[in-house]
């Protein structure tokens, strides 16, 4: 079982819909997949049409005091989804305090959670520290867009976790500009592949399908299994 | 029911057939009706099916001799059976098991011979021997040494002239041409050195026997014939066995590697000398030069414009690179390029031809060298072609076969290279400034001034390199005549330079140099030779000269195996390079025209006039070019001629010498077909296009206006726009605006273009309105890829000797037809009554039935 994680350098980049595309180009390439939706926005589970989306969630079954593994929908047998649930800004501060005094909670139950999947897929909020802890995690990716807003934020974050430049568009000068320092800059950070500015993403949240559903033959579904299989690939290097 | 026993108003109306004849086909069929019960039902399948059954009959119209086809066939199919494929009776268990037994022991022959280099270098008594041989002194090895070469050269010289008769004779070639195939099927090199000497053995003994054995000293007029004969079978002896020491140890140079601090590198001056080409041509291989991998800092780019223009000024400032020119136009591009040395001050000179576009890792790969050797003076490239010659563009055989420069590029240039004999050819190639200062600049006295400037640098102790990867890609002669006026110039050239600089004498070159040089001037003075064998066997024929006085039983004898050794260890050495017999072709199509400038320019270098005023241009139509296939059509006239003769020959002439007149009209079609290959290559084929395409496999992507991106595949690119093919059918209207990203490296860009073709899942863009930013990113994403030329031999099968000599054949019939379809109108009236003729007796030849869906002699998918 791998965890694999997506959280924004900066609010907006694109984040969730990735993440779903993801999951989605995982599990075409045969891998059982499960989402789990870590934002308090809860639109991870709009990309799937999910009937009851909004209700339920894992979020809202803590403060309910009801089974948390209980919430998941199973969208195809080897795609599963966890909604974080409907919860008001002050309910998402006590989930928030809840996860802050206890780190250990997500820990627990991906390894629970290890004999059923192979890849477990956390959508991370941009800011909420608690909610971003989520245990051990292979592949911790900070989502970017090639602007001078996440040129300046990486800078002054000074990780190491992997980036992902999201909705490039390389008929834009500045953008290839940056893209260019970045590969000097975080050549080891970088990913090797960036995921394009295509409307099929926005015009597939719309459609509340995948992009890979939605626009197979699109950029944007090739870039998405162009992601899957890199992470395929670092999962056999990391082993 | 009238109707239907007795058709005739039917025939009539339906068909428009004369009333006798429909009167004749109605009583047929009424007779028919009335004898053969047609109302039964196996009646009634047949004429449900006659379509299948009588194929020549389904499509015409009804006609007189109707009756007797549909007999015929009949008959036919009542007597004969298409072999069915699913029933065929199966081979007798015994054939079969011998079969197997026989196949498996070639397989385990072959693959024992396969290993065989394999093992033997592995071998712990070669070690052992070669560990003895080292440990003998240098004396002791002299020793050893000259007691192998006396003893193999006693041998050999007792191979070469012991005379045999008949029977030894057949069982010695027999027994070589065993050797031979066996030795054929072990890889590697010194199975090739074998086969080599195993040619060398063959053809001097049959040369041997041609100058003791063949020629007739009592009749002057046979003396003559003969001695023209065995004079250009020297030659073509001679160029055999200077090509095989020239070729039979590809150097295989790789690039060497630079030091990985930049500021070692050495400071480059590329040229670009050009005259009168059009800017567009230019443009190309400026953008590509402003896209080579090398620090700024140290490239120096200057375009050499011989015609003063304007243009070309206002280009070289917007791009940024060097323009020079000067006042007067004095011995044309040596001249050019010395005048603009006297300006530049690189440690290394490149220099491309206007139309040569370089990729990206042209200096990379050829600069290592340069550090590695101090005394190295040249390092040459590939000149790759873009564009079909002549040749591959009126036989259609475009990136399916080696093209004709292949050989040169690919092998000839890498054998010359074992030997430090790689010479100049003008452009793709990098020199030393400091070696060419020394020779005084380049050599202006010749036609051929890049060969003679390389023949001085050698003759000056410098050396030479060749890296066989294609680095540059240029356009191809446009048609055969401009083809044609280019070797014409090279042949001249070379032969100005056998006369006044001599390689086989003068002091500098080396013995191995000299062979080399010499064998690439006399490859050029092969027109004479050639349109000797090509009218050869016509003394015989027509004049009754015995050009080779022996009995043709003999010459088959000796002539067979030279030409089958000759041709098994060229396909060995040059197979990737040149298909067998093709080489026949090539000189045949030169050989008039190379005959006369050599022979002036051998006689007197400095006399000449210029080359035939080349057409050049696009051809806008098929044609056939009348002026330059004059000579061939004589040639062929001659040999039909001769033809004729033999045919009278064998009817009227004596019974001794049947044989040898059977033999001649042999040779007599082989020159035929030979010719009629050069008159195929002399119908143009029209150009469709005017920049040329490329074709390659390439990922892009498309995007259209609404933001939707699709990924592609390019599949041809050229400098106006590009093909995609999309996964999914996309219907744009023409007109509308798409962006085209490509990529170059890690780095992607975008272009703005135009769809101009759109044709299902394919649509052709046009990018036109670039910004010159964008064209310098494009051509550096397209045809300065530095992959871009590497995968050109892909689709080429492997040479079979025996293939390529009938696809040559059966080339010089089709090129015979070709010239009957140009011919004027009043030919084909004269012939058409006999074509006529010819096809209505083929109407009545009856053929097998098509096989129907469902039979059983077809295959069919859906089991009942």
């Amino acid at each position: 079982m791998t965890s694999l994680s997506m959280r924004g350098v900066r609010g907006g980049v694109g984040t969730t819909s990735l993440m779903a595309a993801l999951g989605y180009a995982l599990e075409s390439l045969g891998e059982r997949v499960l989402l789990i939706d870590m934002s308090p926005e809860n639109l991870l589970s709009l990309h799937f049409n999910l009937r009851d989306s909004g209700k339920s969630g894992w979020a809202r079954a803590m403060l309910d005091d009801q089974d948390w593994y209980k919430q998941a929908w199973g969208l195809t047998p080897t795609l599963h989804i966890l909604p974080y649930g409907r919860l008001s800004a002050q309910e998402s501060m006590s989930i928030e305090q809840q996860l802050i005094h206890d780190p250990q909670i997500w820990a627990r139950r991906q390894a629970s959670l290890a004999a059923n999947y192979d890849w477990l897929l956390f959508d991370l909020p941009q800011r909420l520290p608690g909610h971003a802890a989520i245990g051990p995690c292979l592949l911790p990716i900070q989502v970017a867009e090639a602007d001078a807003a996440c040129h300046v934020l990486l800078l002054q974050q000074a990780g190491s976790n992997p980036v992902l430049v999201n909705r490039y568009d390389p008929g834009s000068q500045l953008q290839r500009d940056l893209l260019l320092i970045w590969r000097q800059y975080y050549a080891t950070r970088l990913l090797p592949l960036t995921v394009h500015a295509d409307e099929a993403m926005r015009e597939a949240l719309a459609f509340k399908q995948p992009v890979g559903q939605y626009a197979p033959e699109s950029l944007a579904a090739q870039d998405a299994l162009s992601l899957a299989t890199w992470c395929l690939a670092r999962r056999r290097e990391m082993a | 029911m009238i109707e239907h026993c007795f058709p005739y108003l039917k025939l009539r109306r339906r068909y428009d057939c004369h009333p006798l004849t429909a009167l004749w086909l109605a009583s047929f069929t009424a007779m028919a009706w009335l004898f053969l019960r047609l109302e039964s039902p196996v009646w009634q399948r047949l004429r449900e099916e006659r379509q299948r059954w009588y194929p020549h009959l389904a499509g015409k119209a009804p006609s007189v001799g109707d009756p007797l086809r549909i007999a015929l066939q009949s008959l036919w199919l009542l007597v004969f059976r298409p072999w069915p494929q699913a029933r065929r009776r199966t081979a007798p268990q015994w054939a079969r098991r011998v079969g197997q037994s026989n196949q498996r022991l070639w397989s385990r022959i072959g693959a024992f011979l396969t290993e065989l280099p394999q093992h033997a270098s592995e071998s712990k008594a070669m070690h052992e021997g070669a560990q003895w041989r080292r440990n003998l002194d240098t004396r002791q090895k002299h020793w050893l040494d000259f007691t192998c070469a006396a003893v193999g050269l006693v041998l050999v010289v007792v191979c070469i002239t012991q005379p045999f008769n008949y029977v030894s004779q057949l069982v010695y070639v027999i027994l070589l041409w065993a050797v031979a195939m066996v030795i054929r099927r072990m890889p590697g090199r010194f199975p090739t050195l074998l086969l080599i000497m195993l040619s060398i053995i063959v053809s001097c003994r049959y040369l041997w026997w041609r100058y003791t054995a063949t020629l007739n000293w009592d009749s002057p007029l046979d003396l003559a014939c003969g001695v023209l004969l065995l004079i250009a079978e020297t030659y073509s002896w001679l160029v055999l066995l200077l090509g095989y020491i020239q070729t039979c140890w590809p150097l295989n140079r790789p690039p060497a590697q630079l030091p990985r601090d930049t500021r070692l590198w050495p400071t480059v001056d590329l040229l670009i000398p050009t005259y009168n080409e059009d800017l567009s041509i230019v443009r190309s291989t400026v953008y590509a030069a402003l896209g080579i991998d090398w620090p700024h800092d140290k490239l120096r780019i200057s375009i050499l414009d011989d015609g003063k223009r304007e243009e070309f000024r206002l280009f070289a400032e917007q791009a940024g690179v060097n323009y020079i020119t000067r006042n007067d136009n004095k011995h044309a591009k040596a001249g050019n390029l010395n005048q603009a040395l006297k300006q530049l001050d690189g440690e290394l000179v490149a220099i491309f031809d206007c139309d040569h576009v370089p990729v990206r890792s042209f200096l990379q790969l050829t600069v290592g060298w340069f550090l590695r050797d101090p005394k190295l003076a040249l390092v040459q490239t590939p000149h790759h072609f873009l564009s079909p010659d002549p040749f591959e563009r009126n036989l259609d055989t475009f990136r399916q076969r080696p093209n004709e420069g292949e050989l040169f590029y690919g092998l000839v240039q890498d054998g010359n290279d074992m030997w430090n004999a790689a010479f100049f050819c003008g452009s793709c190639a990098v020199l030393r400034r400091s070696a060419i200062d020394e020779i005084g600049g380049f050599a202006v006295e010749t036609v051929t001034e890049d060969a003679h400037t390389a023949l001085r640098l050698h003759r000056k102790g410098w050396n030479s390199a060749y890296v066989r990867i294609p680095q540059a890609a240029g356009l191809a002669t446009e048609s055969l005549s401009a083809h044609i006026g280019q070797r014409i110039r090279w042949a001249r050239g070379m032969a100005q330079i056998f006369r006044t600089d001599n390689p086989l004498l003068g002091k500098g070159l080396t013995i191995f140099q000299r062979i080399c040089y010499a064998n690439a001037m006399l490859h050029f003075l092969a027109g004479l030779p050639r349109l000797v064998f090509l009218t050869a066997p016509l003394a015989f024929l027509l004049m009754h000269a015995y050009i080779i006085y022996a009995p043709a039983l003999m010459i088959m004898l000796y002539v067979i195996p030279h030409m089958v050794h000759a041709s098994l260890t060229n396909s060995r050495m040059q197979g990737e390079h040149r298909l067998t017999f093709w080489g026949e072709v090539y000189e045949t199509v030169l050989a008039w025209y190379i005959a006369r400038p050599t022979t002036v320019a051998l006689f007197n270098p400095k006399k000449g006039k210029f080359n035939v005023t080349a057409k050049g241009g696009l051809m806008t139509e098929d044609q056939f070019d009348w002026g330059i296939a004059r000579p061939y059509l004589v040639l062929a006239v001659l040999n039909i001629a001769g033809l004729f003769f033999a045919v009278w020959r064998l009817f009227y002439g004596p019974a001794n010498e049947i044989g040898t007149t059977l033999v001649s009209s042999l040779w007599v079609i082989y020159n035929l077909l030979i010719v009629g290959a050069a008159v195929a290559i002399a119908a143009e084929v029209r150009q469709v296009r005017e920049t040329h395409r490329v074709q390659a496999k390439l990922p892009a992507a498309i995007r259209l206006q609404n933001g939707r991106f699709y990924p592609c595949l390019l599949v041809d690119y050229s400098d106006g726009g590009t093909g995609v093919q999309l996964d999914v059918e996309l219907s744009l209207p023409i007109g509308e605006r798409v962006f085209l990203m490509m990529q170059r490296g890690e780095r992607e860009f975008l272009f703005s273009g135009i769809v101009s073709r759109s044709h299902k899942n394919f649509i052709g863009i046009a990018l036109n309105e670039l910004t010159a930013q964008q064209k310098i990113d494009y051509v550096q994403c397209t045809f300065s890829r530095a992959d871009a030329w590497l995968n050109w031999n892909e689709d080429f099968a492997p040479d079979r000797p025996l293939h390529s000599f009938i696809d040559v054949l059966r080339l010089g019939a089709t090129g015979y037809y070709r010239l009957y379809q140009y011919l004027p109108a009043w030919t084909r009236t004269l012939t058409r009554p006999f074509v006529r003729l010819l096809a209505w007796l083929i109407s009545y030849v009856p053929r097998f039935a098509k096989a129907s869906p469902l039979s059983p002699t077809s295959r069919s998918e859906c089991a009942p």
